[in-house]
């Protein structure tokens, strides 16, 4: 036999133990245990494989893929545990699958007997997810860091690119990156340091502005864009940290000051007004309306020396703007969580204007370090608040944004460990105000999150990749 | 020039050394291969020999001398003073630092190891002032000062404090400056078993578990990842319910020792270091009312130092309110103080540092950096 018929005949046995069907010899009621859990999920049609991992022992496995009621179109066979679904027929099959549910049928092979599990089945929506992601990748720490970057992730594969890395511009710190309506055409960003500023791209440019309140006490810090592109307000914060001397809560994040103000993009002026600005209230997390008439925000009592950091609790505040002669003007209280005991942070108004996420947790505003903090939802239409149970867990659940279609969100949620935030997505029906079950966000190695010791912080979905990464690098470092 | 680097210099040279000797092994063989190597000895073995001698003694003198002139013993000291903490060899500790402390230098690494290692042997309370406490209360810990080359350092005493919130704190930003190193993410995933954290420990073992050296401790690690204890650890705090939440002071141990005091009645580490803290920081009656406090900790008879700091108080209350705190000054530290205080009134400065230069007096008088007064707020 000469190489090349050894080749063929390998080729051969190859390709036939990777397609071969294994018919079961048992089957089971049960679904198998699958890490990350992809089980009766929504998933975009855009979405990249969701690669999974077997959590059951066997000699070898066989996992098959298919729309329901039909035959399967992807079978894997492996002898890890490993699920890895070739990116071409995920494509093909989301294609015919968006609506429609899908299955994953998962059969083992323990002492030469092929048990087969009852499929587990995925719902695919009709509707795209925005196809990228912005985070920034940093240590869930304490006070120090050191490299930290934004990047932007490709949804519907695995890419991962830097937008900007500190590593660029001396380690100094990088945060808050924001956009105009899930746009990378118009997005803002801090910096912290010798060379810090806040960069604002728009109209094709970047610069590097200054947006705090001439005379004020405290930096602009968490932004939200106006829907008209012109404006920003800020919360002006004075921050500090905290650390719990004993439990599991290690940090605790609170204002000790914070007022709202009003960037002007244009003309590069802040204002700002008593109603939201002052020693009576601390104000933080400005939000638009879509249709830039209303600014909500979370508001608490002031912070005076000597209170307890836990009976700082926030409600849910609206200020109606007046964009023509920019005034803020009719202040209410929509939601006061204060009074049950419970405090509000990070509202976000969906695109069609009648929801509103927030997160609710037992005190303080910084969510993120707060086991019991859940997402809830404030119907704007009869002021009705509930909490998301379909997407919340036992861990923290805490910063959120809307796809730009308002189809889908996206959460941090800690619910794999309790120290590292990770991305999950969640369908929603803007009719309905329902969500559905969320999943994590895919990655090639389903292993990827057991030791990745970066946490997600602020995801954000966008419409389009970000180009211009090294125009925000340029612009901090030029003097 | 550091020590590391004082070393690669001549481990560097060593290892040219290595390699133009296995070059010219090569070049040897190659002799009769290569037509262009074959050319006559003009010199004789002999003189060779001693050539090649004279060389490797030269090398050797200048490798020697180099050394002698450039690298730190201090530094050294500071990295064997370290490595014996990390191996909890105290009495090691104790040489290494005794002797640093002795060349009259003071450091507060160095400091901060030398009481880490009088308490493990039983002697804080009896040495606290065998040499000049300058520094103060720094001696004994590093406030949080933001400080990366000192966030690989706290951790240690909050371990041994059995302070696990702090201890993980330290460890986690020295992590995050210094990276993923395995010493790093061991303690974490310590720390995090006897916080019951176990589902973080598990990351940081995964982390481990891809390691060459480290593997076997991670494997051993995850056995006991649901245990919340580990052999030779504590958390003092395991039981506490925050209710107000406490946060903790990261600039000024004191009220940290004194809740851990409190909260465990029995933890004599936290009592030896509050009462040393507060006498280096000149607070005698917050001193006395805490030896007070936890009066079933303090051995038995009372150290010197802390006798001679109850007799300031005693002479500032009057006998009443020193009756009311039940302790006692023997003649013998009466007698002492009033030698000491002749001496002092005289300015005969070198007897009284000769005999009085451990005592609490003197520390006070001349040597606390908080002034020498004592402070009763």
């Amino acid at each position: 036999m000469n190489i090349r018929h050894l080749i063929a005949c390998m080729l051969f046995f190859y390709m036939y133990g990777c397609t071969s069907y294994h018919h079961s010899d048992k089957r089971l009621q049960t679904t198998p245990a699958i890490y990350p859990d992809y089980s009766a999920v929504t998933f975009p049609p855009n979405i990249a494989p969701p690669n999974f991992i077997i959590r059951e022992e066997a000699d070898a496995y066989q996992t098959e893929i298919g729309i329901k009621d039909e035959p399967g179109e992807i079978l894997i066979h492996h002898t890890e545990p490993l699920v890895r679904i070739p990116e071409k027929k995920w494509r093909t099959l989301m294609k015919k699958a968006a609506g429609k549910e899908i299955y994953f049928r998962i059969s083992l092979d323990k002492n030469n007997e092929w048990t087969e599990y009852a499929a587990i089945e995925n719902k695919i929506s009709i509707h795209p997810i925005d196809p990228y992601l912005v985070y920034r990748l940093l240590y869930p720490g304490y006070e120090l860091w050191n490299e930290m970057g934004i990047y932007q992730r490709n949804l519907t594969n695995y890419k991962q690119t830097p937008v900007a890395e500190n590593r660029d511009f001396g380690k100094q710190c990088i945060n808050c990156h924001t956009f105009h309506q899930n746009s990378p055409d118009k997005m803002m960003m801090h910096v912290r340091g010798k060379q810090g500023g806040t960069l604002i791209y728009r109209e094709g440019q970047v610069k590097k502005v200054n947006p705090n309140l001439p005379g004020h006490k405290y930096g602009a810090t968490y932004p939200a864009w106006h829907p008209s592109g012109r404006y920003i307000a800020f919360s002006a914060n004075e921050i500090q940290q905290f650390f719990h001397a004993s439990g599991q809560k290690p940090i605790e994040v609170a204002d000790l000051g914070a007022d709202l103000v009003i960037y002007d993009v244009e003309k590069h002026q802040t204002y700002t007004d008593s109603l939201v600005c002052g020693n009576q209230y601390m104000e933080t997390f400005p939000t638009w309306s879509p249709d830039g008439k209303t600014l909500y925000f979370c508001r608490a009592q002031g912070y005076r020396q000597g209170m307890p950091l836990d009976s700082l609790r926030y409600d849910l505040c609206r200020v109606q703007f007046d964009a023509e002669n920019q005034k803020l003007h009719t202040l209410e209280c929509v939601y006061q969580a204060s009074a049950s005991g419970h405090s509000v942070s990070f509202p976000r108004v969906s695109p069609n204007g009648e929801w509103l996420m927030f997160t609710q947790s037992d005190y303080g505003n910084f969510s993120i370090w707060h086991p019991e903090s859940d997402l809830y939802l404030l119907n704007l239409t009869n002021e009705k608040v509930r909490n998301i149970n379909e997407v919340n867990s036992e861990n923290v659940e805490s910063f959120h944004t809307w796809s730009s279609t308002g189809h889908w969100f996206v959460f941090s949620s800690k619910r794999l460990d309790g120290l590292w935030a990770r991305p999950y997505f969640a369908a929603f029906d803007p009719e309905t105000g329902e969500a559905g079950k969320p999943f994590l966000l895919p990655q090639k190695d389903p292993r990827f999150y057991d030791t990745f010791t970066y946490t997600f912080n602020l995801p954000e979905l966008i419409k389009a990749p970000i180009k211009n990464g090294r125009e925000f690098v340029k612009t901090i470092v030029q003097p | 020039m550091s020590a590391d680097r004082a070393l690669t210099l001549v481990t560097g040279c060593f290892l040219t050394l290595m390699l133009l000797y296995f070059v010219l092994l090569l070049i040897q063989r190659c002799w009769k291969v290569f037509p262009l190597f074959k050319i006559n000895y003009t010199i004789r073995q002999s003189v060779r020999i001693c050539l090649t001698l004279l060389i490797l003694a030269g090398y050797a003198g200048f490798g020697y001398r180099y050394f002698v002139r450039h690298y730190k013993r201090s530094e050294r000291i500071m990295l064997k003073a370290e490595e014996y903490v990390k191996s909890k060899e105290w009495e090691k500790v104790l040489t290494y630092t005794s002797h640093y402390w002795r060349s009259g230098r003071t450091n507060q690494l160095i400091a901060y190891f030398y009481h880490l290692a009088l308490y493990h042997t039983g002697q804080l309370p009896y040495r606290l002032l065998d040499f000049p406490q300058v520094m103060g209360v720094k001696s004994l810990y590093f406030p949080w000062n933001s400080d990366s080359r000192e966030s690989e350092y706290g951790h240690f005493l909050y371990e041994e404090l059995g302070y696990i919130n702090e201890a993980q704190r330290w460890e986690f930003e020295a992590m995050v400056v210094w990276g993923e190193t395995a010493p790093h993410l061991l303690n974490l995933a310590r720390y995090n078993i006897l916080n019951s954290r176990p589902l973080v420990a598990q990351r940081f073992i995964n982390k481990l578990k891809q390691s060459l050296f480290y593997r076997k401790e991670a494997l051993e690690l995850e056995k006991r990842l649901n245990d919340k204890q580990l052999p030779g650890m504590k958390n003092a705090l395991s039981k506490v319910q925050e209710e107000p939440a406490r946060f903790a002071n990261v600039l000024n141990i004191g009220p940290e020792l004194e809740y851990l005091c409190q909260q465990d009645t029995t933890h004599r580490m936290a009592f030896e270091y509050l009462m040393s803290q507060l006498l280096l920081s000149n607070h005698i009656p917050r001193f006395v009312e805490n030896l007070q406090k936890f009066r079933h900790l303090a051995p038995t008879p009372l150290p010197q130092t802390y006798e001679e700091a109850l007799y300031i108080y005693k002479l500032g209350v009057s006998e009443e309110e020193f009756a009311r705190t039940g302790f006692t000054v023997r003649p013998e530290t009466e007698r002492r103080f009033k030698r000491y205080y002749e001496l002092a009134k005289n300015k005969k400065m070198q007897a009284l540092q000769a005999e009085f230069g451990k005592t609490y007096w003197f520390y006070l008088n001349y040597i606390s950096p908080y002034g020498n007064k004592v402070i009763t707020r």
